[in-house]
């Protein structure tokens, strides 16, 4: 019998080598989520195909800061972005633990435990909780959906996020279509509107909807196309 | 060794040429070309420059490698090859060599087209030569060469051996030997230095993995071992079909995390979820030039056992003769875990078997398969889940089996030619290895408890490390981890706070090479 479960203990032990996500932080990553501090100096959301990248804004010393996070359930770590000069730069990092209830994991609150601060702020530097709570739909928004592409083959149509994207809302792209062939610049504007550029030239403009993992240009501007409505999908893969 | 006179007439230009344009050319994809050049010590021609920037150096020259080839033009004068003294007609010395060589990955042929131009532009010569690979009459493997219906073979000039292939993985350390030739009235040694084309497509990973964990024949292995393959193989094709249609990654992967994965499959689980061995693989691979394909690389570790239980545990980074020790009576692991899994597999391995396997079956399974498509299907289910019921009754069958052909990540990387992998279990024994050498990927726990044990619900993780080349810091992929690490806090890799390290450790692969 001893030697039984102590085989039982040995195979699962080995069982366990290698398996990247720990139990329980799996549920911790999810889409259309808002993450918070209890003070309220750092919040951030995930918004759209991303369970793990999103955006938000950090208090450092009094002042409000943009920030992109990558909340990594398979590293257990949660690294705060912010723009340089010229390069995205690691603000800090944290290591992100779970609660549990009995085997239960708590999804909606985790701990953060500083693992590399490079702000002048030293407050971080004590754990602290983070807690999540879910969006509400009208809070959904295209523009911050981070680290995504979009396409629309049919109308030869695709933007690509670029580093700086999560700081700019503005997404490389190409139009190929009929004798278009463009480099353009996709911007995200105030209020869903939304411009395209083609070096100096206006080729689209208009508002754009979220659904889901589609956004739904209607454009009033066209320089090239001759539909109103345009659906771009996230590329997921 | 076979002379060949170089330079005595314009096709022979051509000739010559190809074949340096060749030997260049073939050394795109290679890795370590240090390794050859130290190898072929008697290959003065080029030894401090790369095929890369020799076939830069041609004027308007544009390469192109591709997934399915590589392609490439370029054009120099013949003055840039010989001397004029050595031209049978001097005037030579200005026309243009222009060669348009594709190299098609899939048939594992070349082609190189060479027209050679006088200086009016028109063209005043055109030649095609074809290389492709062949096994002669002894069993040896050579490079065939077709120039204008000449057939020669690669060891007729001076191949000192037989050239190795693995499938698609094409490797050659060899040297084209022209006897008097270049010009000079020397003997010249064109290296082809090492060519290392990653393995792409489930056949030649299959192939390849053939190497590593033999199929298993009914007869002789019994039904448990030969379900157990066929079932996993189902799910190894079917993964493959499903991930050879994303979006290949370029560069390295150092973002797990990103939702992207979770569309990766890896057996029951995701490259998501547990993909961070084959991630530290495929890295490791990209960075050393081996041109990786994911969704095979996916699939040759699946095929090689380096899965643990289908994937959801990972890829394995410990050598399988630790594991063995491992493998005593937990039988009822097996009732828990593989008896489910398997039994969900059951129909889909009958399939395979009806579709493929009819004629190999013995007596028994072909009048059963006999009777008609859905009748058969049916049928051998019912054979292959009594045999799996079983199996479960005396699920040692599955141990053995099981823990028998596990393999490990270091088992996939040799079959990419990477030979010399020494694996440490404590951090000591592999910081030791480490000392003079570059490439590492190593396997940590993710968290320590309060008991100072490893905190196993917290999972581990697997990356490649390599040190920089020169800065001597240390570089960690997909492990959210930007900065460099200087040798002397290369614990910080595994844990942060550097104090559990040793705790958390598990192995590390040292890639002496």
């Amino acid at each position: 019998m001893k030697r039984t479960l102590f085989a039982i203990i040995i195979i699962l032990f080995s069982f366990f080598l290698a398996s990247c996500v720990g139990i329980g932080y799996e549920k911790i990553c999810k889409e259309n989520t808002a993450w918070s501090s209890p003070d309220k100096r750092l919040e951030f959301q995930m918004q759209g195909f991303q369970s793990s990248h999103g955006t938000g804004h950090i208090n450092i010393n009094g002042e409000t800061i943009e920030i992109a996070v990558i909340l990594s359930s398979v590293h257990q770590k949660l690294v705060i972005l912010v723009r340089g000069e010229e390069e995205i730069t690691e603000l800090m990092v944290f290591r992100i633990s779970v609660y549990k209830q009995g085997w239960k994991t708590e999804e909606d609150r985790i701990k953060l435990t500083i693992i590399t601060n490079n702000s002048a702020d030293e407050s971080y530097n004590d754990s602290f909780d983070l807690y999540r709570h879910d969006l509400e739909e009208e809070e959904i928004d295209a523009k911050y959906y981070s680290t995504v592409d979009w396409e629309n083959p049919e109308y030869g149509i695709k933007l690509s996020y670029n580093d700086f994207s999560d700081f700019t809302k503005i997404l490389d792209g190409k139009i190929e279509f009929g004798e278009h062939d463009l480099e353009i610049e996709f911007r995200f504007l105030e209020n869903r509107q939304f411009e395209v550029h083609a070096g100096d030239d206006l080729v689209l403009a208009g508002t754009y909807q979220t659904d889901g993992l589609e956004m739904i240009l209607n454009m009033t501007a066209n320089e090239i196309y001759e539909v109103d409505t345009l659906t771009l999908s996230v590329v997921t893969s | 060794m076979k002379k060949v006179l170089l330079v005595n007439n314009k096709s022979l230009i051509i000739a010559t040429s190809l074949f340096i344009l060749f030997a260049f050319f073939i050394t795109l994809n290679q890795a370590p070309r240090k390794h050859l050049i130290e190898r072929e010590v008697y290959a003065d021609l080029v030894e401090s420059e790369s095929g890369l920037e020799y076939l830069a150096s041609f004027d308007d020259a544009k390469l192109d490698i591709a997934d399915n080839g590589i392609f490439y033009t370029s054009k120099k004068q013949v003055k840039h090859y010989f001397d004029v003294e050595y031209l049978a007609n001097e005037n030579f010395s200005d026309y243009t060599l222009n060669f348009d060589v594709t190299y098609m990955k899939e048939l594992d042929i070349l082609f190189m087209d060479i027209n050679l131009t006088d200086l009016a532009g028109e063209v005043v010569e055109r030649e095609r030569v074809f290389g492709y690979m062949v096994i002669d009459e002894d069993g040896n493997e050579d490079i065939q060469f077709d120039f204008y219906g000449y057939y020669f073979l690669g060891s007729d000039f001076g191949v000192k051996e037989p050239v190795e292939k693995t499938s698609l993985n094409l490797t050659i350390q060899r040297a084209l030997y022209f006897e008097n030739g270049g010009g000079d009235g020397g003997s010249i040694v064109y290296p082809l230095l090492n060519i290392s084309y990653s393995i792409v497509g489930l056949d030649a990973a299959k192939s390849n993995a053939y190497k590593v964990v033999k199929p298993p024949i009914l007869e002789t292995d019994g039904p448990i071992k030969y379900i157990m393959y066929h079932a996993k193989m189902v799910m190894i094709e079917n993964d493959f079909k499903h991930n050879s249609k994303l979006t290949k990654p370029t560069g390295f992967i150092n973002d797990q995390h990103n939702s992207k994965w979770k569309n990766w499959k890896f057996g029951l689980s995701t490259i998501y979820e547990s993909g961070c061995g084959v991630i530290a693989m495929y890295n490791f691979l990209h960075d050393t030039g081996n041109n990786p394909d994911f969704a095979t690389l996916i699939a040759l570790a699946q095929l090689c056992n380096a899965d643990l239980a289908y994937g959801i545990f990972g890829a394995n980074p410990i050598p399988e003769q630790y594991l063995q020790l491992l493998a005593l009576e937990a039988m009822i692991i097996f009732d828990l875990i593989v008896y489910p899994i398997a039994a969900a597999m059951v129909p889909a391995v009958a399939a395979v078997i009806v579709a493929n396997y009819i004629k190999e079956q013995p007596w028994w399974m072909q009048i059963i398969l006999g009777i008609s498509a859905p009748a058969a299907l049916l049928a051998t289910t019912a054979v292959i889940e009594s045999a799996l019921f079983a199996a479960v009754v005396t699920a040692n069958v599955f141990i053995a089996n099981y823990f028998s052909d596990l393999h490990d990540i270091a088992d996939v990387l040799k079959l990419y030619k990477v030979k010399k992998i020494s694996t440490s279990l404590s951090l000591s024994s592999y910081e030791s290895n480490l000392s003079d050498y570059r490439y590492s990927i190593i396997a940590f726990w993710n968290d320590v408890g309060s008991n100072g044990i490893a905190n196993f619900s917290a999972g581990a993780h697997t990356v490649y490390v390599k040190r920089h080349n020169n800065t001597s810091m240390f570089v960690d992929y997909n492990n959210s981890n930007t900065s460099l690490t200087p040798r002397s806090q290369l614990h910080a890799v595994i844990d942060s706070n550097r104090t559990d390290a040793s705790k958390m450790f598990i192995s590390g692969m040292v890639i002496k090479e």
